[in-house]
């Protein structure tokens, strides 16, 4: 009960609009102040939170995605893929998640993933005859793949509450990543056979025309490569993974490419603050509500909870992914991560759950979280790409959430096909 | 990870009509800018300094079998002064994080008092951030405390960072606050970005 109370309290709060590192904070400091009468050395406690040496991978991985933006590196993408695919049967939707799920394995990022993919591919497949439903809903959630396929933001900060590795959680990213976009694709593909027959198909690229293609963006390619290829291998650590990722951004984009100059390596180094100014902010005030929680002993009253209920681990697990559902509607993913993560972290252990298998689960929740409204980053992406309404892109959305829920499913009742892969590393 | 590009994302907000600033909030605004202008710079330097001297490591530890063990240190003490630096200009442009679910929705002059009540929450969480962080320096000076790891720095030299960081946020959020009370919307309070989404 007064678990619930203590989170009601903080959902309130945080509706009030306030910055949410402040609402955070704001509760945290008060509930010690009520319960002990003093704040303690409470910034000594946010020093510490924010000194890590792996939470730098976070900004470094935005300076590198900064860098190939910027260096117009990742431009031709998308008619790469186009021209692989505009054979199939929706082809054009094709085109489009195998764009993102390039893109997201270079930035991370699921609404950079859906701005920058979806500012060339809804105009195209709305040219091409698809319902503006349709491709709305295509570029959302294609979109959202850019938090499960590594490098992902949300892993890495996952794993450091954790104290989980995170290579192990990029690479048990990459199965289930690549597993929600042949889903995508299955369906895109299965909705052009069965209703979609009057969008023409293009002939098939001919095979100098295809190698060209792949020419085009064989550095954008080479790069997710490079650095999961480097982590899977054992050579780099995240951070460091991060940092050889940017400095192959930088090589590529100043010698191959010429389009890097100091302007773009300081704004993308700017975008890398901001990234962690917004971010880390938000983790100074959670480490304040967590030092609350911790004093209150609130995970170990809800492992007693779990005991006297006798859930179970998979009874637990479709709680908390309900749960963090509702919430997703309403929070964003990084107060998600934060406020609910630590809390059941012993809980976790008491149930025997492998806190990667959970990880994975937890980052298709939050993608389903930016694709559900009232608030979904990329529902807002799209409505400021297109100016279509609001109603237009949840409904083209639904079949997705739908589909991703499947997925999560799947990887509930085969843990393997998250597990499989970081068992495999070499770093094992 | 990428989050620059937030206030063309969201939907437009309804935007009041201009309001002429008073003399004495265009100096504390010309201030704050400089300020935290000057602070993102070294923001952006500490940044750099870490993707070079991460870079640097990588090479050492795998050409020359010699990584120095300083840098991990150095980067994560250099994240806390990236994060303090840059707050406070994230802050003046409305980048920080923020649930306006429910806010967007409400009348002019409730959304009004929504902002000032956020400047306001902003500016007890500098204090504490100035004072406990004060506090917090001067008694690990006396204790002559140093950083654990290779560095071994004075502890109290670093977590100078807490306030300093604390007072850029308490100049930028009594701007916000100072605007949002006289109706001006020049500098929005923090609201919904995108963050690691």
């Amino acid at each position: 009960m007064s678990v619930a109370l203590l989170f009601t309290g903080l959902l309130l709060l945080l509706f009030t609009g306030l910055p949410i590192f402040a609402g955070l904070a704001l509760y945290g400091g008060a509930a010690l102040l009520i319960t002990q009468g003093e704040l303690g050395s409470v910034t000594e406690v946010i020093f510490g939170e924010i000194n890590r040496y792996l939470l730098v991978a976070i900004p470094l991985f935005a300076f590198m995605a900064h860098l190939m933006i910027r260096g117009r590196i990742v431009d031709d993408l998308y008619n790469t893929a186009y021209t692989l695919t505009r054979h199939l049967p929706g082809g054009l939707g094709i085109a489009t998640i195998t764009a993102c799920t390039i893109f997201a394995a270079i930035s991370g990022s699921s609404v950079a993933t859906a701005l920058t993919i979806g500012a060339v591919a809804i105009p195209q497949m709305l040219r091409f005859g698809y319902s503006p439903r349709e491709a709305y809903g295509l570029v959302a959630a294609g979109g959202t793949l850019g938090i499960l396929i590594p490098p992902s933001g949300p892993m890495v900060l996952y794993g450091v509450t954790t104290d989980t590795s995170i290579g192990s959680l990029f690479m048990a990213g990459v199965v289930p990543g690549l597993l929600m976009a042949a889903v995508f694709i299955a369906w895109t593909m299965t909705s052009a056979v069965v209703r979609r027959t009057h969008i023409a198909r293009e002939p098939r690229a001919s095979l100098s025309d295809a190698l060209q293609a792949i020419r085009k963006s064989l550095w954008a390619i080479s790069l997710p490569i490079f650095v999961l290829g480097g982590m899977y291998a054992g050579l780099f650590t995240a951070t460091e993974a991060a940092a050889a990722g940017a400095w192959l951004a930088l090589v590529i984009g100043v010698v191959v490419y010429r389009t890097i100059g100091l302007r773009e390596i300081w704004d993308s180094a700017i975008d890398g603050c901001k990234v962690s100014a917004m971010l880390f902010m938000i983790l100074a005030g959670a480490s304040v509500f967590g030092h609350v929680l911790t004093k209150l002993r609130i995970p170990q009253q809800i492992v007693e909870t779990i005991i006297a209920n006798d859930t179970g681990a998979i009874g637990f697990i479709i709680v908390m992914m309900a749960l963090i559902f509702v919430l997703g509607m309403f929070l964003e993913s990084i107060a998600i991560i934060l406020i609910t993560t630590p809390v059941i972290m012993p809980a976790l252990a008491h149930l025997d759950i492998n806190p990667i298998w959970y990880g994975v689960l937890l980052v298709i929740n939050l993608e389903l979280a930016q694709i559900t409204p009232p608030v979904g980053m990329n529902l807002f992406t799209i409505k400021a790409i297109t100016r279509a309404p609001m109603g237009e892109i949840v409904r083209g959305s639904a079949p997705y959430v739908l589909l991703m829920i499947a997925v999560m499913g799947l990887v509930i009742l085969w843990p393997q096909i998250a597990l499989w892969l970081p068992g495999t590393m070499r770093a094992n | 990870m990428q989050a620059s590009r937030a206030s063309q994302i969201m939907p437009p907000p309804d935007v009041p009509p201009p309001v002429k600033l008073p003399r004495s909030l265009t100096l504390l605004s010309g201030l704050v800018t400089r300020l935290a202008s000057i602070a993102m710079a070294i923001s952006a330097l500490a940044m750099l300094l870490s993707f070079v001297l991460i870079g640097w490591s990588v090479v050492m530890r795998y050409l020359f079998n010699d990584a120095p063990v300083w840098v991990d240190d150095l980067v994560g003490i250099a994240l806390v002064a990236i994060v303090m630096l840059a707050a406070a200009q994230s802050l003046r442009h409305a980048e920080h994080i923020g649930v306006d679910i429910l806010v967007t929705r409400l009348a002019p002059r409730a959304r009004r008092l929504a902002r000032i009540w956020a400047a306001l929450a902003t500016i007890a969480i500098s204090l504490v951030l100035i004072i406990n962080g004060w506090e917090t320096a001067m008694l690990a000076r006396t204790l002559g405390l140093v950083t654990e790891g290779a560095l071994e720095w004075p502890t109290w030299m670093l977590m100078l960072l807490m306030p300093i960081g604390g007072a850029l946020l308490l100049l930028a959020a009594a701007e916000v606050l100072w605007r949002a009370l006289i109706g001006a919307d020049l500098v929005q309070t923090g609201h919904s970005t995108e963050g690691l989404e």
